[in-house]
């Protein structure tokens, strides 16, 4: 779009939406099939993630604990999380579909604005939806390095006190619980963040560790400035210069607590932008760029 | 010579119009290319068998059973710790799984016992029987009825065979083993890494083997005594000194190594220490072996983590330090890291299922003797004057800390419970477990995923228990 263009000013604004839905129709045999860090399985989209989670009402098996999950379960919504007798959730055995790192629509804005001989534009890159493990917070959950672990119970090797939560209240696990243990204050310290399932990537129970990945970045702003005065034709004999400094990946708005939602555990030969795991985020750059233009 | 005729009549076949030609189009080096074979030969086969039973044997499972059985712990927090807390899933020994049938298993022993019977190489075929025997009979221990009968062959979803009948099949396969043993032929020579070929050692370790598998029936068996009786009989013809036992080849080379010192070179390496169970029992007697199997801790004697209470970092010794406090199994001398020769079956196994059998059916002085027997190997002094279940807490005591880092303590323990073992309780450990040790293996994650009839691991942990139906009652 130009909304206006005049000889001395102007502004273009560029809009670009895109969304990718699909289904796996049939797979000839096996239950699901690796697909970079996530799975094809039949009636999903192509690689959601395959993994352990706690128990839940209508998600898991009702047999599991002696069918003490069944039972606390009737009559409970579906999804609620099963707490054990000791307040804490329960790594259910089988491994489901967890969550879905592919974004529901992507996006950018790209804008321009030029007054006699100076340009701005800017790019604004947006993604929407998807849901990965971040995979370092785990981990540094378990070295106790998370900002998160600043707050903890206190924990002498047996037992712990201290900043006590209840699973499915007050921003910890919220959502509807069943079972035993419901309702129920329980220290998180160490307990949780070393020597439970908590931490992700080395328990292969990813659910702690899930967390939107959607993101809004600024992906560069430039001002170019066009020297096209005669006496850079009649001292340098080229017929302008253009002075242009640049700035790429100037801020990231998102709900991510890792590092950066672009980065990929996978690598960048993982067709599914996964989970965070030690790679290494997108650079902040910034250029500056002389053109002589002949 | 032969080669340029053939090319030259080809080509001149061709040029004359190609009908008539077959015969000159296939045959050596027209139809197969010398440089890209595209099979392997018996003895190729057979040197991957042999480097995957070593592996199999040293690897993920081997280590998980150190912890479980507490002779190792898991400290760091890491993936190591979290198999030490019985976090585990289908695909924590998903490769152990396709070690039973592929890439040196299963699939090419069968191949080469095809090709040994086509040879006429009775004594290779026996050979090949045993590691067969071992390696389904293996599988059998940890994950209870197992694809076999139709494991080899075109079923695309092979049915689990009940874990009896394996066991049958095993005991059955190294009878004939034995047989073919005295047959004819060569057998493989020096690509027999274990033995070098000797039929006699090979014929004792199949005997051993058979007493191994036979007490895996025993805690079920509806008559015990006949079952320990056979035991016996086995095991008197089996190995007959430490000089027959049946160990891995390793050398210092990098692909040669042994797994649990290649481990031990890597980042999560320190992650799994000494366990306080089978140090203590071995600082109470000064357990010449000590140095063996582990390193000194920091302050300079020896001692063990403890699952459920953390001990003092200074009081856990690794299984190896930093040069020179080594150890010996860890590096046998400081030019040797990693060529330690794992010992699989051994003249003190075999002494000690006699004992145990011997207990077991009356006749004590004959157990001792044979307990004694495996405590003269390492040097320790004899035992006397112990009968009943006080003479069967030394023989199981005694095979716990002689087949450290060998898989069949988790046998022993869930057919006996001794050395009694405090399971992880503390933390969070999962429920399912019911404050036991977990009693078998999930099956593996990618066996699950294309063979139904895999039951769910939810459903595994609902059966049984979660134990083999060998394993007929919990340990405390």
């Amino acid at each position: 779009m130009r909304p206006i263009q005049k000889p001395d000013y102007g502004w273009e604004v560029g809009l670009q939406w895109a969304r990718n839905r699909g289904v796996v129709i049939s797979l000839n045999g096996p239950q699901y099939v690796f697909f970079g860090s996530g799975v094809a399985q039949v009636g999903q989209e192509i690689g959601v993630l395959r993994s352990q989670g706690y128990i839940h009402c209508g998600l898991s098996d009702p047999t599991l604990l002696g069918g003490a999950v069944g039972t606390a379960c009737a009559g409970a919504p579906r999804g609620a999380m099963y707490i054990d007798a000791t307040g804490f959730p329960v790594t259910d055995p089988n491994q489901r579909i967890l969550s879905n790192p592919n974004p529901r629509w992507t996006g950018s804005v790209r804008s321009a604005f030029r007054y006699r001989k100076f340009q701005i534009s800017g790019l604004l890159d947006i993604r929407h939806g998807g849901v990965v493990p971040n995979d370092v917070k785990g981990a540094l959950w378990s070295y106790g390095t998370h900002i998160d672990t600043q707050q903890r119970a206190s924990c002498d090797g047996t037992t712990c006190t201290g900043n006590t939560k209840v699973f499915g209240k007050g921003g910890w696990f919220d959502g509807p619980v069943v079972g035993p243990g419901a309702g129920m204050a329980v220290p998180i310290g160490e307990n949780w963040y070393r020597q439970s399932d908590a931490p992700c990537p080395f328990s292969s129970v990813e659910e702690a560790c899930l967390e939107p990945h959607g993101y809004v970045k600024l992906r560069e702003i430039s001002v170019t400035y066009t020297l096209d005065a005669p006496w850079v034709e009649r001292t340098l004999g080229i017929g302008s210069i253009d002075l242009r400094a640049s700035g790429r990946n100037l801020k990231t708005w998102t709900k991510w607590t890792g590092y950066d939602p672009e980065t990929s555990g996978g690598g960048s030969t993982d067709p599914i932008q996964g989970s965070e795991y030690f790679g290494n985020p997108q650079t902040r750059s910034f250029v500056f760029t002389v053109t002589l233009n002949h | 010579m032969t080669r340029s005729v053939k090319v030259a009549a080809v080509s001149l076949c061709l040029v004359l119009g190609g009908s008539g030609c077959g015969s000159f189009l296939t045959g050596d080096k027209l139809s197969s290319d010398p440089n890209n074979p595209s099979q392997a030969t018996a003895v190729q086969l057979f040197v991957g068998v042999q480097a995957n039973m070593f592996t199999s044997q040293e690897n993920t499972v081997a280590m998980t059973v150190c912890m479980w059985m507490q002779q190792c712990a898991g400290v760091g927090g890491r993936f190591v710790d979290q198999y030490a807390h019985y976090t585990v899933n289908e695909f924590s020994w998903d490769g152990n799984w396709f070690q039973v049938y592929t890439g040196g298993g299963l699939i090419d022993l069968r191949k080469i016992e095809a090709a040994e019977r086509a040879a006429g190489d009775s004594v290779f075929l026996g050979i090949a029987k045993i590691w067969e025997a071992f390696d389904i009979g293996v599988a059998a221990d940890l994950w209870g009825d197992v694809p076999y009968t139709e494991a080899v062959g075109s079923a695309p979803t092979p049915v689990l065979d009940n874990q009896s009948a394996v066991y049958d099949s095993v005991q059955s396969l190294l009878s004939q083993a034995i047989a073919e043993l005295a047959g004819p032929g060569t057998g493989p020579l020096g690509n027999d890494l274990v033995y070098g070929g000797d039929k006699a050692k090979w014929t004792a370790a199949a005997h051993t083997l058979k007493a191994r598998f036979l007490l895996h029936t025993v805690e079920g068996a509806a008559n015990k005594a006949t079952v320990y009786g056979s035991a016996i009989t086995e095991a008197t013809s089996g190995i007959g000194s430490p000089a027959g036992d049946l160990t891995a080849y390793h050398s210092t080379a990098t692909p040669e190594r042994n797994i649990w010192y290649q481990f031990q070179t890597t980042t999560f390496g320190q992650d799994v220490v000494a366990g306080k169970a089978l140090v203590d029992i071995m600082n109470g007697r000064a357990d010449p072996r000590l140095p063996q199997y582990f390193a000194k801790n920091s302050l300079g004697t020896y001692g063990g983590e403890d699952p459920n209470v953390a001990q003092p970092g200074n009081t856990v010794s690794p299984l190896n330090g930093l040069s020179p406090n080594v150890s010996l199994r860890m590096c046998p001398t400081t030019s040797s890291c990693g060529s330690f020769r794992q010992p699989f079956v051994t003249y003190q196994e075999n002494e000690l299922i006699l004992a145990e059998a011997y207990n077991q059916t009356g006749s004590d002085p004959l157990a001792l003797t044979h307990l004694n027997n495996a405590r003269a190997v390492p040097g320790l002094a004899a035992l006397v004057g112990i009968t009943g279940a006080a003479l069967l807490d030394s023989i199981m005591t005694e095979k716990y800390v002689a087949l450290y880092q060998n898989i069949e303590v988790w046998n022993d323990y869930r057919r006996t419970c001794i050395p009694a073992l405090t399971p992880y309780n503390t933390g969070s450990v999962n429920p399912q477990w019911r404050g036991k040790i977990p009693g078998r293996l999930f099956y593996g994650g990618t066996e699950m995923n294309v063979n139904t009839h895999i039951p769910d691991p939810s459903t595994q942990v609902a059966t049984n228990g979660f134990r083999n139906p060998n394993d007929t009652a919990d340990c405390p």
